[in-house]
């Protein structure tokens, strides 16, 4: 028997028992659609966690702040200051060194009443070397002169304040005052934030006339740009500053914190992948139970086949096709199932992230990549066979004749 | 003369339970091509096991079988599934594939036979036309009479062109007027065609329509009627 006819054989019979057929269909293809939904999701959520991650804080960057950590043997008076710049400048592989300088303020929009907001002092031309793709404005300027007076604002700050307008900023911790317009205000970045790059909410001045207005030297972060992120160049420059700050500095290395988010996702997603692979096998045991009933529901059958001369073989390829085919359209279905899925319960996972971290993550973009497509595929396919097999060896065992001499 | 099915000392006993059952004692057999015989037996006489071994469906324990010249007692399970595309089974309960129609069920044979669409197409319509079923090609066997049916299951098994017609109880399961009509019709083939017809039966009413009867009693062949009678199975 040729394997298309055999093929046409089974369908034939599957098209007989259409509700028998669906139901088993419909195992496997859940088990499928679960697996692609989730693992698109997944795949999605670790990339836009990533990519805002890497927008935060751009990978070849480190980030050195005076060590707040509880239980670690810190000096209360240490301080890093705006002089450090040169010392970091002198460390091997460094090419940028940006200073900033955060500080809560009360600050007066127009008339509005007060609110308690940070203020960072950075250098605005630097600040856009280190985020060429954030720190640029959608409307007005940023100002390039060192000791501008102008603010620059983020995106949702314009909410309450304008180009042109006026923002009155005092200390919470001191009693200086100070008020200047605004010069410009960034594009949306919308998203999640995570570092310490510019923000929607972020109110920029220039460093220089931070330090004037309120005094100060001491600077909250340096943020270093290496001319790599080859993980030993991160590790002896860090080692460096250590020891140039005698510990009590905490460094911060994006590219160790992308690793953590890649191995929280990978187990996150292993675990997501057995939850429907066990229902993939569940669906499987379906094929079985659903092929043995047929099975005795066919006995006659099986024997008028052997009867007519057909090999074993060929009787095991009947009922494995009809296995096959049973994986074939549940994996098909179940993968595009799978994509509608994770298109429609994109938001709401979304809204969940956005709950659980308290930051708008947005819509979580479901990524199917032809791997994952293809893996689905051949699982799907596999497992008909893997549990089809039994069965169709167990009817290539029959004795026919019993069943044909008897009603 | 060839002999289309010859047996020696033919013997098949199984294991039911704990005891063995010999179901064949020792068959000496010789069938010549274009015979019509009928061997016939009480139920318990070893029919079944004789059916098995003539279908080329089961092995013998002991003896040879030799169908058309070829020893088949020891052969495998893939070549005795071969040497049975050319075996027309013709069975009481038709044994058709209720799904199918009647021109799909013949054609299935076919298919297996790995013969040609075309020629499928062929030899289906014309067997279907001389068995006056042409009007009936589409019809599932459900919407067949019990004759009709019978004949649908005989165009099969000629349409395998077979070295002979093994024909079990065929007309157990239809009214006489049609039993009637179905033994003319394979004795016409047999005369006409010169097809060998080896028929299995307990009915001696339909095993006299045959040109030789054998009697098979406790698993052995007795060609003497005047036993049988003794004995109170005919």
């Amino acid at each position: 028997m040729k394997l298309i006819n055999n093929f046409r054989y089974a369908g034939k019979s599957l098209v007989t028992h259409k509700l028998r057929s669906f139901l088993t269909i419909l195992g496997v293809l859940i088990g499928i659609a679960a697996i692609t939904s989730l693992s698109s999701l997944s795949n999605g959520f670790e990339t836009t966690v990533k990519s805002q991650f890497e927008e935060g804080f751009s990978t070849k960057t480190l980030v050195v702040h005076k060590d707040i950590r509880l239980f670690e043997e810190n000096d209360p008076s240490f301080q890093l200051y705006y002089n450090n710049i040169t010392a970091f400048q002198d460390i091997d592989h460094v090419i940028l060194v940006v200073p900033i300088i955060q500080i809560y303020c009360y600050a007066i929009f127009n008339n509005s009443d007060d609110e308690i907001v940070p203020i960072f002092g950075v250098d605005f031309s630097n600040f856009g070397v280190l985020y060429p793709n954030r720190f640029i404005v959608e409307n007005g300027i940023i100002p390039s002169e060192a000791n501008s007076t102008q603010f620059v604002i983020g995106d949702y700050i314009t909410n309450v304040v304008n180009i042109g307008e006026s923002i009155n900023i005092t200390a919470i911790y001191g009693n200086q005052t100070y008020k200047g317009t605004v010069a410009g205000s960034l594009k949306n970045l919308g998203g999640l934030f995570i570092g310490i790059g510019p923000s929607d909410e972020g109110i920029y001045l220039q460093i220089e006339k931070m330090k004037e207005i309120f005094d100060i030297e001491i600077v909250t972060y340096f943020i270093l740009m290496l001319d790599d992120n080859n993980e030993s160049i991160i590790n002896s420059v860090s080692s460096e500053i250590d020891d140039m700050f005698n510990s009590q500095v905490q460094i911060i290395s994006p590219i160790i914190y992308i690793e953590a988010i890649e191995s929280t996702f990978s187990s996150i997603e292993s675990f997501l992948g057995t939850i429907a692979t066990i229902s993939l096998i569940v669906g499987g045991i379906g094929i079985m139970n659903t092929m043995f009933i047929s099975l005795i529901q066919r006995k006659r059958e099986i024997g008028i086949l052997k009867a007519l001369g057909m090999k074993n073989e060929s009787l095991i390829m009947v009922f494995l096709s009809e296995s096959i085919i049973i994986g074939l359209v549940g994996s098909l279905v179940g993968i595009g199932m799978g994509w509608i899925f994770a298109n429609v319960f994109s938001g709401y996972i979304g809204d969940l992230g956005t709950q659980m971290m308290g930051v708008e993550i947005g819509i979580i973009q479901p990524i199917f990549t032809l791997s994952l497509i293809r893996d689905a595929f051949f699982f799907g396919i596999g497992v008909s066979i893997i549990f089809g097999l039994y069965p169709a060896w167990a009817a290539s065992r029959l004795e026919p004749i019993k069943t044909l001499r008897y009603e | 003369m060839k002999y289309i099915l010859k047996t020696d000392n033919l013997k098949k006993s199984y294991i039911q339970g704990k005891i063995i059952v010999h179901a064949l004692r020792g068959i000496n057999l010789n069938i010549e091509e274009g015979e019509f015989i009928s061997i016939l037996g009480p139920s318990g006489s070893g029919k079944s096991t004789l059916l098995n071994l003539f279908g080329l469906l089961d092995i013998p324990t002991e003896g040879e079988i030799i169908v058309n010249g070829i020893n088949i007692s020891r052969l495998s399970n893939n070549k005795r599934a071969e040497l049975r595309r050319k075996i027309g089974f013709i069975f009481q309960f038709f044994n058709l594939i209720p799904r199918l129609s009647a021109y799909k069920n013949i054609e299935l044979a076919l298919i297996i036979k790995n013969i040609s669409r075309s020629e499928r197409k062929k030899r289906i319509s014309s067997i279907l036309e001389a068995m006056g079923l042409g009007d009936r090609m589409n019809h599932k066997p459900n919407e067949l009479s019990g004759g009709q049916k019978q004949r649908v299951a005989i165009a099969r098994a000629l349409a395998q062109d077979p070295t002979y017609l093994l024909m079990d109880e065929p007309t157990g399961n239809v009214d006489t007027k049609t039993r009637d009509i179905i033994m003319s019709y394979i004795k016409r083939l047999n005369k006409e065609k010169g097809i060998t017809v080896i028929m299995i039966t307990h009915d001696s009413e339909i095993a006299k329509l045959t040109d030789r009867i054998e009697y098979l009693i406790d698993g052995k062949l007795i060609n003497n009627p005047q036993i049988g009678k003794k004995l109170g199975i005919l």
